[in-house]
């Protein structure tokens, strides 16, 4: 089933977050591991995981450094920091909460249909 | 122009820091070509793989916009109120209004537009370096003079410094110059021609004003303020013209780790420019400088030179009984000059031009000086250095003889100028005679010392004269050659210290 972009966009940052968390990556990584891990639910335009990508590390919860690949081009790789796990567990909860909420809510009005 | 770089031109074209958008592009370009790369090992040709790469990437205007957004110049509304803070702060802390507590109202409330708009620019961490270098450079304008000012205390009586004085004038002065004009031409990195000119415009605001202070009338003194406005002025525009130049070119504009410093540096030097005059004054009366320092007993103590004083009366006049006895009268009686009750009184075009404090006169029994102070950088800060004043000095003595038919004291003013535009310390001879009336035990005697060519004077030293005599010398009815064999001239020295 497709899901919808706004679905998506509003957990985009945490997922990003929570791929990272699992070891350094870089970009095109992340939005491949995300493909995977999701099982090709989460297939976002791969341009918009930058602007994310810089805002954390702005943000300083992720850290980045450049490396030489074997074809001559340079990558950019991602490694989350202690603020960013801190943030990650933050938006867990955060999500755990919110999910729980909107279960309870979807539940609840089945039982009056 | 491949497809990747018009999309990436597209993607990046928000981003208003060069180096950034320069990272951005290469990561972005890096992804592009390895999912190309991934569509050509599947079979595509190189055309469709890079427009399906590119089209995986999503729309380009929608990326950066919310790149512009992360890495966005300073919106343009803040800057112009940061700029306008700068200005009025500027303007605020420059000019003196003497009226009650005005002043420092007006300079703090200048400090703290200062600070705000330093604030300003720090938090949008977007305006370039150059920008707070110049700013810097209006603080050191101010500061330079200050920290000038605090040499000539112990320059007076040393050559070395004297010379060092000056060079160290001229130094500051080049510095400064320098880093106006380097900060002037960082605004049109790139545009040789803008930046040729705008150095143009300052060094000849600058060398005008500098004229105009010198050289003018003292009726055209006000333009040299208005000069200073007009330059302000010209900065402000030009600055504005220079952040729509930034918009529309590849400009690194944001501010690092040297903006940092640039506050700490600019903190630094307002806590001295509003410090550093009191502090002056406070740390010279604590410490005096002993050289240029001494007091009328210390002459009158001294048995060679009052031997001295004799030898050369019996030389030049021969051994006359009168002549002599008159000579050592009057050293007698200058011992008797008490100055603990000296009061000193500076008239100017501005009544608070000098503020006296305190004045510890010259005591007969130790060491002492005037101290008198002098808020040093207001007539920089008039933009005029050619007011004209005078200082008039006054104590009372005592005479106790009748033999006397005159008795004058005159001064000689010795200033050292801290400004460059002096080179050399100026005399100023005090005229004004008192008249020994005979029979009165006391009197009041004064110099008044014009001064019309004062720039800063952090330090005066004032020679007196005391001059007696059985006929005044101002009495030319029997003027002959030998009229002023029956005078002596005794001399002492003190230092007016700021």
């Amino acid at each position: 089933m497709k899901i919808s972009k706004e679905l998506i966009k509003g957990s985009t940052a945490m997922l990003v977050l929570s791929v990272v968390s699992k070891r350094e990556m870089y970009g095109y990584q992340i939005i491949k591991e995300l493909e995977v891990m999701s099982d090709g639910t989460f297939s976002m335009n791969e341009g918009t995981l930058y602007p994310i990508l810089h805002a954390f590390e702005t943000e300083k919860f992720l850290e980045s450094y450049w490396e030489d690949t074997d074809s001559a081009r340079k990558r950019k790789y991602y490694k989350i920091t202690d603020k960013g796990i801190k943030e990650l567990q933050r938006r867990k909860e955060e999500w755990t909460e919110y999910s729980y909420a909107v279960n309870k809510v979807i539940g609840r009005s089945f039982n009056y249909v | 122009m491949s497809e990747t770089d018009k999309y990436l031109d597209e993607v990046c074209k928000e981003i208003a820091n060069i180096k950034e958008r320069g990272r951005v592009r290469a990561e972005l370009e890096a992804h592009i070509l390895e999912r190309k790369e991934e569509y050509m090992r599947e079979g595509d040709d190189e055309i469709t793989a890079e427009q399906k790469a590119i089209k995986n990437m999503g729309d380009a205007s929608e990326i950066a916009k919310t790149f512009g957004e992360l890495y966005s110049f300073i919106p343009l509304k803040h800057f112009a109120i940061a700029m306008n803070l700068l200005f009025f702060g500027f303007l605020l802390t420059s000019f003196y209004i003497d009226v009650w507590v005005l002043e420092p109202v007006t300079k703090f409330v200048g400090s703290i537009l200062f600070m705000t708009a330093f604030f300003m620019f720090r938090k949008s961490n977007n305006f370039f370096n150059a920008a707070f270098i110049f700013a810097v450079v209006g603080f050191l304008f101010s500061a330079w003079t200050e920290i000038y000012c605090v040499l000539p205390f112990y320059s007076e009586t040393n050559d070395f410094l004297n010379y060092f004085n000056l060079f160290v004038g001229a130094a500051l002065n080049i510095i400064k110059m320098f880093l106006t004009g380097f900060g002037l031409a960082c605004f049109c990195e790139g545009k040789l021609k803008t930046r040729a000119m705008l150095t143009g415009v300052f060094y000849f605001c600058e060398y005008v004003n500098f004229l105009i202070c010198v050289i003018a009338p003292q009726w055209l003194l006000p333009f040299g303020a208005i000069i200073m406005v007009t330059f302000l002025i010209i900065i402000l525009v030009t600055i504005m013209k220079v952040k729509r130049y930034v918009v529309n070119n590849d400009v690194d504009v944001r501010m690092g780790r040297t903006g940092a410093v640039g506050v700490l540096i600019i903190t630094g030097v307002m806590v001295l420019n509003i410090f550093l005059p009191s502090v002056a004054s406070i740390a010279v009366a604590a410490f005096p400088p002993e050289t240029i320092s001494y007091s009328v007993k210390d002459i009158n103590a001294d048995e060679k030179r009052i031997d001295e004083i004799k030898n050369t009366i019996l030389n030049e006049c021969g051994d006359e009984k009168e002549k002599l006895s008159s000579v050592l009268e009057i050293m007698r009686y200058s011992d008797l000059l008490k100055m603990e009750n000296a009061e000193v009184e500076c008239q100017s075009d501005f009544d608070s031009f000098i503020d006296v404090i305190s004045v510890t006169a010259l005591d007969s029994a130790e060491r002492g000086y005037l101290f008198v102070y002098y808020e040093l950088s207001d007539i920089f800060k008039y933009g005029s250095y050619n007011r004209a004043m005078q200082i008039k000095l006054s104590f009372p003595f005592l005479i106790q003889d009748e033999n006397f038919d005159y008795i004058n004291l005159c001064g000689n003013l010795r200033i050292t100028p801290s400004y460059v535009h002096d080179l050399k310390p100026h005399s100023y001879v005090a005229g004004e005679e008192f008249k020994y009336l005979s029979g009165k035990s006391e009197q009041r005697g004064y110099v008044v010392v014009p001064i019309t060519d004062s720039a800063y004077i952090p330090c005066m030293s004032f020679q007196y004269y005391i001059q007696g005599g059985k006929r005044s010398p101002f009495d030319y009815s029997n003027f002959s050659d030998t009229s002023y064999d029956s005078t002596i001239w005794l001399s002492g020295e003190f230092t007016f210290k700021y």
